[in-house]
């Protein structure tokens, strides 16, 4: 009797501890719930619970028992095979479906064993990437396919960089095939006075409601890079409640550096990404690095300064960071995840969570890496791998019943619980419905994978064999209206500039005059290549302005807007510099509808990296190339020593 | 070799890694701040490959390492398991609830609950006022006139950012103060929810009052349970319908256009380079 009051009090008090909770609601451990509940049912009576009540030591003080008894083991034990489930996940993120569900049937209908050691066979295979992981390095690999970039070291500047690729990859990165959604973004909000940014507001709103941040967990190429990182085998900083607070600051860069910054500077007619120039790393390590990595763009290194030293810094930081802790960058900083993870709950593709199979086991939550409260919240990027550790298979892909009729939906999902009573009572019907499950969802597989196959192989062939750069610099003619015999016209130091003319416009328009740089002599010419769209050019314009007025005798700027702009400048400069003595010249373009400037190209510029100063002697000679920023100090002392040159 | 030694073996090598990682990370740093502080100007390749060959040692080190850890995972794996861990104490005491609805709780048990959940309540408020506070001082500060006047973007940037940074540790700070609370109390909440329902079991009062509880719920939230499924697919349709139209008026406007031009013109300052 003493024993069968001890009992019932574990049972009493088991059944309201809270791991006894999950216990008894959840499925895997119902079983042994049930048994215990139908002994639990004979002493169910008034006269014998007051009996316990008098009888029993139990008092609220004392009132944790010790659960940590038979119930209590089995139930970290299950929780740890599950786990286990998910170390496997770690290697393999996603087991095949057949695995999950052998997997699932073992956890089920079998008691907790010890996993028995992996062969070195075993450990190999689990090396094999999983289906999330080659997506994501096709995507990255799609949205990189202009290859012949890297080794050209030259961006790519077809027609197909108007869309945008759905994760963070910079569009100045030679292998982009796209245009960057967030620099998008900030450089239509640079002009928001203007102009209402629709087209990349509604790029990222049908991104957002198609896919949320599915995009994040398995099309973005710098996730791609952190995950790769947090693979090093090192102690790691799991999630907490800091780095759950942590996580709204993301939203706080959205406002700041791509909503709020853009617009104010926008205002003042500066064009300034400010997440992409102060913060965004996929920039620094795809853009910056990409093209500084390769020989040709030698001429690059002399602008490199305290902003490029701040954001390689910053990439290393996330870099390492990302080692020890989860998509770091993502988490905490990624204004386009935080935009994504808006519309992560309506999305079409994702993760659903059906709630009347939930058991709130937590053991969702307790898996996922990132600082979820529940599966398909804002800060889940749909990995899939709760979906391996739900007991109750609550958790689903969206969507993944579109191809089913509605009498095989039964059939696929005791397809994946594979229950071993299921099997052996399945009929005739049930067989076939299964293999016709089977065979469509192969179907399916071939067809996606025969069709992303093609994509790939498309866009590499396309990107790298058929749209080959047309537009070569012109000639420089040699035989040009040189001076000197010795003196070789081209676009060095110590060249004589090319003869070249371009129409003046003014407030008003193209006035219809033409300028002649080689028709300048006898005066030293600056000529600086510029946009408005471009913030160092503008910030450094005021300084041609003070040397066209300080030295206007001696010295002519020319400054020379890139063709391709839909934003007229003339209403820009008539309100910028009214009083200039600057002549304001537009390019033209290399070929018709081409978007690169021909004599930008002519002077020697590469890659179409605005700002550019040439600096021309009386003779017409180049006597600075700078194909970068300047400073005032720079710019003035030049100028000084030519004319004193030409003094003596 | 036994379990525990191939344990001691990994945590010795990860700690190394971790260690090697980090020094890395630093002497890359300290390279490039280097650079930038040596004032040879203008940079060259030379110049930048020269200043980053000093610290190559601790970088390959660090590289052979990882690659290390590949070969030891993979001759000589680690199979101990991860100890699992408990779910949330909001997650938790939803289970609880899902047993007792409060009213059913003891009543000295009842006006505990209600106290924790007030101290949660006002918490919130009083951290919520202060957000509100921050974002309307830090809002304050940004469209201020003189905050991006000044002649340099990026000094002007930072400036700003250093003042906002500010009401970003308040927040933060109130933030992480809010959530050690809640969990405080919720754990405190937990304790009597458990206890409730040990008495309540033992005196054979109800405990299950989940139908109850959804009986009493409004006409407006259970029209949205009934309809859940209708309203999320037109609340979809519209949004997909006015991205479309969005993307339409783009491109007609020129916004694919303002897009390209973008993307296809190199902003030096735009990727870090200056």
């Amino acid at each position: 009797m003493a024993k069968e009051r001890q009992f019932k009090r574990v049972v009493l008090n088991f059944y309201s501890s809270e791991r006894g909770f999950v216990y008894t609601t959840n499925p895997l451990y119902s079983d042994t719930y049930k048994e215990k509940e139908l002994e639990y049912d004979k002493y169910e009576s008034n006269e014998e619970i007051d009996e316990i009540e008098n009888n029993s030591d139990y008092t609220e003080e004392n009132q944790e028992f010790d659960v940590d008894t038979q119930y209590e083991q089995e139930y970290v034990e299950k929780n740890e095979q599950n786990e286990e489930y998910s170390e496997q996940g770690d290697v393999n993120d996603e087991p095949k479906e057949d695995d999950a569900s052998e997997k699932n049937s073992e956890k089920t209908d079998t008691p907790p064993q010890k996993k028995a050691k992996r062969s070195f066979k075993e450990r190999l295979k689990s090396l094999i990437p999983s289906r999330r992981r080659i997506i994501q390095l096709y995507s990255a690999l799609l949205f990189n396919a202009n290859i012949k970039g890297y080794i050209t070291g030259n961006i790519f500047d077809g027609a197909t960089k108007n869309l945008c690729t759905p994760g963070l990859n910079c569009y100045s990165c030679p292998g982009a095939t796209t245009a960057c959604p967030l620099g998008s973004l900030q450089g239509e909000l640079n002009k928001a006075s203007k102009k209402t940014p629709m087209y990349v507001l509604g790029i990222l709103l049908l991104y957002g409601m198609l896919l949320g941040r599915f995009i994040c967990g398995f099309l973005c190429p710098f996730g791609l890079v952190q995950e790769l990182f947090f693979k090093i085998k090192t102690p790691k900083l799991k999630k907490n409640r800091v780095t759950r607070v942590l996580s709204y600051f993301k939203y706080v860069i959205l406002i700041f550096f791509v909503v709020i910054v853009p617009i104010l500077y926008g205002l003042k007619d500066v064009a300034l990404p400010a997440f992409c120039a102060y913060i965004c790393p996929a920039g620094t390590i795809g853009g910056a690095l990409g093209l500084l990595s390769n020989a040709a763009n030698e001429w690059m290194f002399p602008m490199l300064g305290p902003l490029f030293t701040w954001k390689f810094l910053l990439l290393v930081s996330f870099v390492v960071g990302s080692i020890f802790i989860y998509r770091i960058f993502c988490r905490f900083i990624c204004p386009l995840g935080a935009i994504y993870g808006i519309f992560n709950k309506i999305s079409l593709f994702g993760i659903k969570l059906e709630k009347p199979k939930c058991t709130n086991c937590g053991l969702c939550v307790t898996k996922c890496k990132m600082d979820i409260k529940h599966v398909g919240d804002h800060e889940c990027i749909s990995c899939g791998e709760c979906i391996d550790v739900c007991p109750t298979k609550a958790i689903s892909w969206k969507g993944s019943k579109i191809f089913l009729a509605p009498d095989e939906i039964d059939t696929a999902a005791n397809n994946n619980n594979n229950n071993a009573e299921q099997n052996t009572q399945g009929s005739d019907d049930a067989t076939k419905k299964k293999k016709r499950v089977e065979r469509r969802k192969l179907i399916f597989k071939i067809v996606a994978g025969v069709l992303m196959s093609a994509l790939l192989i498309g866009a590499l062939v396309y990107y790298n064999f058929i749209d080959t750069p047309t537009e070569e610099p012109p000639v420089v003619d040699d035989n040009g209206n040189g001076e000197g015999d010795e003196l070789v016209v081209g676009n060095e130091v110590g060249n004589l500039a090319p003869d070249f003319e371009l129409e003046i416009f003014d407030a008003n328009g193209p006035t219809g005059v033409k300028f002649n740089p080689a028709n300048n002599k006898g005066k030293i010419t600056i000529i600086n290549f510029w946009g408005t769209w471009c913030t160092p050019c503008v910030e450094e314009l005021p300084y041609f302005d003070e040397i066209a007025s300080k030295y206007k005798d001696n010295v002519t700027v020319v400054a020379v807007h890139t063709v391709y702009y839909l934003h007229e400048p003339s209403g820009w400069i008539s309100e910028k510099y009214p009083n200039t003595e600057m002549v304001f010249v537009r390019d033209i373009p290399l070929e018709e509808g081409s978007n690169k400037d021909m004599y930008y190209t002519t002077m020697g510029g590469k890659n179409s990296t605005y700002p550019m100063t040439v600096i021309l002697d009386e003779n017409g000679v180049i006597i600075e190339h700078w194909p970068y920023a300047v400073k005032l100090a720079e710019l003035e002392a030049v100028v000084k020593e030519q004319l004193q040159k030409t003094e003596k | 070799m036994t379990k525990d030694k191939v344990k001691i073996i990994h945590l010795v090598y990860s700690i190394v890694l971790s260690v090697l990682c980090v020094v890395a990370g630093i002497c890359l740093i300290v390279g490039c701040v280097s650079i930038y502080n040596s004032g040879d100007r203008p940079f060259s390749p030379e110049a930048i490959g020269e200043a980053f060959a000093k610290i190559a040692v601790p970088v390959y080190i660090c590289l052979i390492f990882i690659l290390g850890a590949f070969f030891l995972n993979l001759f000589l794996p680690n199979e101990e398991k991860k100890k699992a861990s408990k779910p949330d104490e909001r997650t938790t005491l939803q289970n609880l609830y899902k047993k007792i609805s409060l009213e059913y709780c003891p009543s000295q048990y009842q006006a505990q609950i209600k106290t924790q959940r007030t101290f949660r309540f006002v918490l919130s408020i009083a951290v919520f006022f202060n957000f509100a506070i921050n974002i309307a001082m830090a809002l304050v500060h940004i469209f201020d006139s003189e905050t991006f006047a000044g002649h340099s973007a990026m000094i002007d940037v930072r400036n700003a950012v250093l003042v906002l940074l500010r009401y970003a540790v308040v927040a933060f700070v109130l933030g992480l103060v809010l959530t050690y609370f809640n969990k405080y109390t919720l754990r405190k909440e937990i304790d009597l929810v458990k206890k409730s329902i040990a008495k309540n079991i033992q005196r054979g009062d109800p405990v299950d009052v989940i139908s109850e509880q959804e009986a009493e719920e409004g006409k407006f939230v259970s029209f949205f349970k009934n309809h859940k499924k209708a309203i999320l697919i037109i609340a979809r349709c519209l949004l997909i319908a006015l991205s479309v139209t969005f993307i339409v008026v783009g491109i007609v406007t020129g916004g694919m256009e303002d897009v390209l031009q973008k993307a296809i013109n190199i902003c030096t300052e735009c990727i870090g380079l200056g």
